[in-house]
């Protein structure tokens, strides 16, 4: 494959994920801006040096780029390495849509107590939580991509599942959750 | 983790739980883990359940991506359009780098990932936000039809896009090609990387080409072509910004400003212009007075500037870094002097009735086993910015080379500095190589830079292990991101200028591309007494602390200046090429409290003089003024007349650790020597002085263009690497020269 042809696929591929991702963070336009470049450093990489991890080299490229952008508007402080409350947001509240109305009534609901659970992770936790399940990479690439180490990262989903569970527990029952959320809110939730 | 295997401490609130439950554990690890959770019921039912809300979260997450982003057409035709441009800025120098870093990234993954270097991409200089929404509507208001293979651009679209990439050209190019392709090359690789310049070159020739011959390589050439033109219409536009630069006099401090501003991007427009030095009448000016310098970084600056396909903006171009860049073969110094003085005479190349007089000074060589015992303390940035395989991994590597080098007698700290400070390594003697270099090994990035605290620390250690009569030294490895913690720079500056005169000289090793703070690096080294040396790559890290390891640790010779007297009988007026910002006044040349520059073991340093002997019809003898009215003609040039000397080179210098100079006085004989008779070295020296001018569009390159120099260069390059790679770019530049047309 030539190196045309292979950003195609990659953009084919990663760019919608991409710009998801970006887009919780900063406005659309430096999103679509940031993702662009990703793409042209991307292109510039060695093709059989990158195999398999393009998406997480991309996602790591990006994120990089939008905390810089956030530094420089002073969103975020200039030792931050990742986001904060203050930077996502908007976005983040946005982007989750609700069940339909065809789901039944049981699973809307559980959907509905899990995304409110979600919007309450702390930053950091929701980032990775998204990385791991939205995205699907491993515990590796996400540290490969946010720069904690692969532990921190264990440690931070194991948090939030434990939260998410809590919180999925709520409509089946209501014994669990003082237990286990009282250990969850430790990490600094709101 | 070992203790899996006990299932006491493996409990239910345990991450590798939930790691198991989620598959990401692997090996043995994994294989004991399934163990163990087979025979506890309570540790099943736990992983069952966090599989089972993973499914959930998974499920939860993903209903919002049905409404997932698209970028726009436009958007994502912008991507394969500028790939088209930047092909040219030498996308697979940027390729080798991978290669060429291979060994230092034994962490592959985690230290790939954190590659970009994103200064370089906030330096691009962004489209204004208004601008940049209007062009984004612009772009999404778009017939949606236009189909990604055969793009029916617009006028409107490609103009917009024109716009958008000319707001950007230069950096896109820095940051394709942060290395000059030999510089990358690991030892093996020199070869094959002269090829790929070669094969590079012919893109070159393309992309600059006017833009009908673009089409070759483009699959989206309306667009493309557009974006060419337009590209370089606004290139031609900022040179003019150049040119129109007014040449009046510029602070020195100002001047320094232009090496960093041309590091970020070629259209900033914060650079100083440096102003040529003129021809001055030897009746009127009869001294000439400068500090030497050591520094290199304008060359490497250069060829990084070619290799990604630009001509250097003129005052990137500094003549005296790029000829000092060389090795030239010249005599030990005799007689205890910590160097030795050359000077050579010929007929000037490129103005037939002038002369070219070259001064080489080459400070004293020793065998790295009679060099003093070291005390040396790295101080190594571990801040956030530091995580670029350019960075960190290469400074690593950069140490590495210099602790292979040190004996027992040698003593080595390591001091980090991020967010807090540390000392890592306590001293240790060159013998202990291993620990050192695990030490080394162990540093990672992360967090900010308190690079006061960290420089505070290293001077302390050093203090602490004082060797006297020895080098004591800290060395710097940043990437220039040198956050000033509390206190001001200038506080910073009097701390090292106080420990160099306490005998703890600075050197600094800058790391990284779009190197905002390089002329705060070398303003901290000149105070240190040390040398600033802008390491972009595993060669250049050889060059300066193996090959000129001696130069780097050890300072023989401080606040070296030359005078120059010319003698009026046989000199009418006289040219210093180069070392504009190293002007002194004639004054300071006596001056023991004038600052000057250093000259370390090994290190030379040549200065070029164009010389218009007396009796010559030259076409750019300086306008002569209207005779003195009130003034009766100095007499004072016949009292010598009778002397054949054309000039004395006098020369005052310091100890490493003295306060009182010592002067050394060469008389220079007149000769008839021709360019052709000259030495190999003197017209080596010539042809790159003669580059220079050209890319400085100085008017005084006489009927010199490039293919003198090319030629010259060629035939004084056998067996010299660096020259050989000097010859390169002189090609380069012609074949960007011939696109510009």
């Amino acid at each position: 494959m030539d190196s045309a042809k292979w950003l195609k696929t990659m953009v084919r591929e990663h760019e919608g994920a991409l710009l998801r991702y970006v887009s919780r963070y900063v406005d659309r336009a430096t999103a679509a801006e940031i993702v662009q470049e990703s793409f042209l450093r991307l292109w510039k990489e060695d093709m059989q040096e990158l195999q398999g991890r393009e998406k997480a080299w991309l996602f790591c490229v990006s994120r990089n780029m939008a905390l810089d952008q956030l530094k420089k508007k002073g969103q975020l402080g200039k030792d931050a390495e990742s986001f904060d409350e203050t930077t996502v947001g908007v976005a983040s509240a946005q982007t989750l849509r609700s069940p339909t109305p065809e789901e039944d009534l049981d699973r809307r609901q559980q959907m509905a107590a899990l995304q409110q659970a979600l919007r309450q992770l702390a930053p950091k936790e929701e980032e990775v939580v998204r990385l791991k399940f939205l995205e699907g990479f491993s515990y590796k690439e996400i540290s490969a991509i946010t720069g904690l180490s692969v532990s921190h990262v264990g440690v931070l989903i194991h948090q939030a599942m434990k939260f998410l569970r809590s919180s999925a527990s709520v409509s089946m029952s209501g014994a669990e959750v003082a237990a286990s959320s009282a250990a969850a809110s430790k990490g600094g939730r709101p | 983790m070992t203790d899996s295997r006990d299932p006491k401490i493996f409990g239910v609130d345990d991450p590798r739980l939930t790691a198991f439950a989620l598959g990401e554990l692997e090996g043995e690890e994994a294989r004991l883990m399934a163990q163990e959770i087979e025979k506890d019921p309570e540790l099943k039912k736990q992983v069952e359940e966090i599989r089972e809300v993973a499914g959930d979260v998974r499920e939860a997450i993903k209903l919002e991506s049905q409404a997932t982003p698209h970028l726009s057409v436009a958007e994502r035709e912008q991507i394969f359009a500028k790939t088209l441009d930047r092909k040219s800025a030498g996308a697979r120098w940027f390729k080798w780098v991978g290669f060429a870093f291979a060994g230092s990234m034994a962490l592959v993954f985690v230290g790939y990932m954190a590659m970009p270097s994103f200064q370089r991409f906030q330096a691009v200089s962004r489209p204004e936000p208004a601008q940049h929404m209007a062009d984004q509507q612009l772009a999404e208001n778009l017939p949606a039809a236009v189909d990604s293979n055969h793009p029916v651009a617009s006028q409107a679209e490609m103009a917009k896009r024109g716009q958008a990439q000319s707001a950007q050209p230069p950096a896109q190019l820095l940051a394709g090609s942060p290395q000059a392709p030999a510089e990358l090359a690991a030892d093996a690789e020199g070869e094959a990387m002269l090829e790929e310049a070669d094969s590079s070159l012919l893109d070159q020739s393309i992309a600059a080409a006017p833009p009908p011959s673009a089409k070759v390589a483009a699959p989206m050439s309306p667009s493309a072509v557009r974006m060419g033109g337009l590209s370089r219409a606004r290139e031609a536009k900022s040179d003019s910004f150049a040119a129109l630069a007014p040449g009046r006099g510029v602070p020195a401090k100002m001047k320094k400003e232009s090496r960093a501003a041309v590091d970020v991007a070629h259209n900033t427009e914060a650079y100083s212009p440096i102003v040529e030095n003129e021809f001055k009448l030897v009746k009127d000016q009869p001294l000439s007075t400068f500090s030497v310098d050591v520094d290199t970084a304008s060359y490497a600056n250069v060829r990084r500037l070619l290799v990604a396909g630009q001509m250097p903006q003129p005052d990137a171009v500094r003549i005296e870094e790029m000829v000092n860049y060389f090795k030239y073969e010249l005599p030990q110094p005799r007689d205890g002097r910590p160097f030795s003085v050359t000077t050579e005479i010929s007929q000037s190349p490129w103005t037939p009735q002038h002369q070219l007089l070259r001064i080489a000074l080459k400070g004293r060589e020793m065998p790295a086993s009679a060099r003093p015992a070291s005390n040396l303390v790295f101080l190594v940035d571990v801040s956030g910015s530091m995580e670029d395989p350019t960075k960190l991994p290469l400074a690593r590597r950069a140490l590495k080379m210099l602790v292979d080098q040190m004996r027992a007698k040698d003593k080595i700290s390591i001091v980090v500095y991020a967010s807090s400070t540390g000392l890592v390594l306590p001293p240790t003697s060159g013998e202990n190589k291993t620990r050192i270099l695990e030490a080394l090994d162990r540093l990672q990035a992360g967090g900010s830079t308190n690079g006061e605290g960290g420089l505070r620390q290293a001077y302390q250690v050093a203090e602490e292990n004082f060797i006297k009569g020895g080098i004591n030294r800290v060395i710097l490895a940043t990437d220039g991101d040198f956050n000033v913690g509390v206190s001001s720079e200038g506080g910073m500056q009097r701390l090292i200028e106080e420990k160099a005169k306490s005998g703890v000289f600075l050197s600094v090793l800058g790391f990284g591309m779009g190197n905002y703070k390089d002329s705060m690096m070398q303003t901290l080294a000149q105070k240190g007494n040390g040398v600033a040396a802008y390491i972009d790559s595993v060669r250049e890290a050889r060059r300066v602390l193996v090959e000129q390891a001696g130069g780097t640790l050890n300072t023989i010779a401080k606040d070296v200046k030359l005078q120059l007297e010319f003698n009026p009988a046989q000199v009418q007026s006289y040219r210093l090429i180069g070392y504009e910002s190293r002007m002194l006044a004639a004054e300071d040349f006596n001056d023991d409290k004038k600052d000057a520059g250093e000259i370390g073991e090994g290190h030379t340093v040549t200065a070029i003089y164009e010389i218009v002997p007396v009796g010559v019809v030259s076409p750019v003898t300086s306008p002569q003024v209207d005779a003195l009215k009130y003034q009766a003609a100095s007499s004072e040039a016949t009292a010598v007349s009778g002397s054949s000397e054309l000039l004395t080179v006098k020369l005052r210098f310091k100890k490493p650790d003295g306060d009182v100079s010592d002067k050394i006085e060469v008389p220079v004989q007149k000769s008839t020597k021709s360019f052709g008779e000259a030495s190999r070295d003197h017209r080596f020296a010539a042809s790159v002085a003669g580059f220079g001018m050209i890319l400085r569009g100085s008017k005084h390159h006489g009927d010199w263009s490039l293919a003198q120099v090319l030629q010259t260069a060629s035939a004084t390059s056998s067996g010299d690497e660096y020259r050989q790679e000097f010859v390169e770019l002189v090609k380069r530049a012609q074949s960007l020269r011939q696109g510009q047309r």
